[in-house]
């Protein structure tokens, strides 16, 4: 399988959107959590529109519309939406309006944008798409679903172009539950400070991030090759998910020329990704990712946006390296785990 | 199709009762599952749905979850229908390796949410973590994959009502790509107040049994239920003795992109899903036999949805029923609940009734089939369409 990556749109803690470039800067600061930067939805939402929408949506719709802005592409043949949670605003919303009266007199508006396909049929909706359209929603490995579904897509010339993309947003009362879980951290936190990994519970993040994948190269970033979800794997299944990838592929693991590891700061979870590394890439390279865009279930979106880029530019922002520095960018795997319990592997090439 | 795709084990758990010979009994007998609330704690009394029967702590008994506890009634009863569904393929864990799971919910742990939420609106650092921890939709596949032994792929689709005959096309293709030898696919969803307040707040809820497309109809009943199919090649399931019960010959899935929770007047979305479907299956629209409808008993719904099949099937169209009014709506589980509904309508060559009919629609000349009906059926195709605009049709057949 193979798909050209024609067009990224990408709303993120960082100053990622709207260009094909690296940002300038980026934001390392101390952080309870990495929250987007907002771009102008306006340019992409009719205010009529926008009034209405929460954050999920803006950010899902505008990132959608970005990337085939960026892959210069009117009518996409698919959408693949992938949410971990869904529209959590709005779902508080709806719940605490049900339970503060009692279950009378409800408005349905919060219900009616609570489903985790709204974010699907929003895009479909503003941009007249009849075409395919799917939303998947497996906690750690939903935007690894959705790439599945859309390579499948393609590979089998169901359709041309597909935008597939991940977007989960962030609200308080799910950040507070999450910090009740232990999954993020009571004090704020720089990137360098996650990178050491010697804590318990990583930060906070979101963020909304979409591909128009296509047959066809259209001044392509990179390919998206393939993709390997795990449910809590033994090693030796992790190792065999990894060698089924390579081979799959042509690969051996020395053709690697970076991994992208989901190390997020939690000392529980980062130990695996010392111990993948050690036993399977000894020597490659390594860079990271959650410093920059929080920890949250789709993250990996992000990550594949960083692969994409570094392989574009021929270079990775030196922040992101962890260990060693890749002698050239062409061949990237994403290695991510979320909570765990959710592995996953993302392949891309030049 | 190449690399025929066939159905090799059923189970389903819904308002008519746990398993497929208690749906089958109670579709034969033309007996509705759908009555007063009984189980759910709402205020909305008034409301008519389709409720299982069983407590939760009765659906643990039958179903065996690993930790009771830990379980919300989406997983209960989707449990209990994925037991059911590997028994009758004489599917076992040694297979497990091999073996993927599709499912599909729209409220994933909602039912546990509620109770927890309360507590937590009050005062964020109270309530019981372990209501909440299983609230998401992906949650209650990983919990099932686990307790059956199901190592292989696994994903959840929310694409609102349409959601499992999603999880069933996408299972198909992992098959056909070859990424999966075998994989159970369904949906599951467990009634909530968070749905039922939804929908009553839309007024889109009857406070009789539902009408499919009966000129009276004022609304939906909602209803809760599981089902899973397992699929496997035609060829694998010839080579372990295992005798199909359908063969999946096309599917689609489009979008209306007209609003979010009405449909398109002319039904745009669900005809380019059944076209889509036949085009797949190579089948000129003369030759489905039957079509499991959407048909809600939505004044919206049903108008829209008979026009689709007229355009598509033009007025000689097949015998049409919809067995919502059996079972009520039950969301993310209506597509998987219907397609079983679908495959002992093959099995057994009979056309379940529309129960709750009595007038046409005035709009158009369009007639369900009110009563248990035997005929030859080769082809079947079932609609399933959501909120968001999306709309799916698979087509069965004799295998």
């Amino acid at each position: 399988m193979t798909a050209f990556i024609n067009g990224i749109g990408n709303i993120s803690a960082q100053a990622t959107f709207g260009s094909r470039a690296f940002p300038e800067e980026w934001d390392t600061s101390a952080a309870e959590s990495r929250r987007v930067i907002a771009p102008d939805y306006k340019a992409y939402i009719e205010p009529r529109l926008l009034r209405r929408m929460s954050k999920i949506l803006r950010m899902g719709v505008t990132a959608a519309r970005a990337a085939m802005q960026d892959a210069k592409v009117e009518l996409p043949e698919a959408i693949v939406t992938a949410t971990a949670l869904g529209c959590t605003q709005d779902t508080h919303r709806f719940l605490k309006d049900l339970i503060e009266r009692d279950e009378q007199a409800l408005a349905p508006t919060s219900f009616i944008q609570s489903t985790h396909n709204t974010i699907g049929g929003q895009i479909a909706l503003q941009l007249q798409l009849n075409g395919y359209n799917m939303t998947y929603t497996q906690r750690g490995s939903s935007f690894e679903s959705a790439v599945l579904d859309a390579l499948l897509l393609l590979d089998s010339e169901t359709v041309a172009e597909a935008v597939v993309g991940a977007v989960d947003e962030l609200i308080d009362p799910v950040e507070v539950l999450q910090r009740r879980l232990g999954l993020y951290r009571h004090l704020p936190e720089t990137p360098t400070g996650l990178i050491r990994g010697d804590v318990r519970g990583s930060i906070g993040g979101e963020g909304s991030t979409f591909f128009v994948l296509s047959n066809q190269p259209a001044n392509p970033y990179a390919r998206l090759r393939d993709v390997e979800t795990m449910l809590n794997p033994s090693d030796d299944l992790l190792a065999a998910g990894l060698q089924a990838l390579l081979h799959r592929n042509g690969l051996e693991a020395a053709d690697i020329d970076v991994v992208i590891s989901g190390r997020s700061g939690d000392a529980r979870g980062d130990g695996m990704y010392d111990q993948f590394l050690q036993k399977q890439f000894p020597t490659t390279p390594e860079a990271v990712f959650k410093p920059f865009c929080g920890e949250y279930q789709s993250a990996s979106a992000f990550a594949t946006w960083l692969a994409a880029l570094s392989i574009f530019h021929g270079r990775i922002p030196d922040n992101f390296v962890r260990r060693g520095a890749p002698e050239k960018l062409e061949r990237v795997l994403i290695y991510n785990h979320f909570q765990r319990r959710n592995h996953n592997f993302l392949l891309l090439t030049r | 199709m190449p690399n025929r795709v066939v159905v090799t084990g059923v189970g389903v758990v819904s308002a008519l009762g746990m398993g497929v010979e208690a749906n089958r009994r109670a579709l034969f007998a033309g007996e509705s599952g759908v009555a007063p609330v009984e189980r759910l704690q709402t205020q909305h009394e008034e409301l008519p749905v389709g409720e299982v029967k069983y407590t939760n702590a009765q659906l643990s008994q039958s179903a065996r979850p690993t930790e009771p506890s830990a379980w919300s009634r989406t997983s209960l009863l989707a449990l209990a229908a994925l037991r059911e569904a590997a028994s009758s393929a004489h599917w076992d864990r040694s297979m497990g390796v091999d073996t993927g799971l599709i499912s599909a919910t729209t409220v994933g742990g909602m039912d546990r949410t509620e109770w927890f939420y309360p507590e937590f609106l009050s005062d964020n650092s109270a309530g019981h973590l372990r209501e909440v921890v299983h609230h998401d939709c992906g949650a209650s596949t990983e919990l099932l994959a686990e307790a059956l032994g199901v190592g292989g792929f696994l994903s959840t689709i929310n694409t609102a009502c349409s959601s499992s005959v999603n999880a069933i096309m996408l299972g198909t293709r992992l098959i056909q790509a070859g990424r999966l030898k075998r994989v159970f696919v369904g949906g599951t969803d467990g009634l909530s107040r968070f749905t039922l307040n939804g929908f009553n707040a839309l007024m889109i809820l009857s406070d009789e049994h539902c009408r499919p497309f009966d000129a009276q109809r004022k609304g939906l009943n909602l209803g809760e239920g599981a089902a899973f199919l397992m699929l496997e090649r035609a060829s694998d399931a010839e080579g372990r003795g295992v005798q199909p019960m359908a063969e999946v010959s096309g599917f689609a899935n489009a979008n209306d992109a007209f609003h979010q929770t009405a449909s398109s007047p002319e039904g745009k979305g669900a005809q380019l899903a059944m076209r889509g479907a036949l085009k797949m299956a190579r089948l000129d629209p003369t030759e489905i036999d039957v079509i499991n409808a959407h048909g809600t008993a939505t004044p919206n719904n049903d108008l829209t949805e008979a026009r689709a099949i007229q355009a598509v099937f033009g007025e000689g169209f097949p015998s049409v029923s919809s067995t919502k009014g059996f079972t009520g709506h039950t969301l993310g589980a209506a597509g998987s609940v219907e397609s079983v509904f679908s495959i002992l309508s093959i099995q057994d060559q009979v056309v379940f009734p529309n129960l709750g009919w009595s007038d046409p629609m005035p709009e158009l000349s369009f007639r369900p089939v009110t009563r248990l009906t035997e005929k030859p059926i080769r082809y079947l195709l079932s609609n399933s369409f959501g909120f968001g605009g999306n709309c799916s049709s698979v087509i069965f057949s004799r295998p």
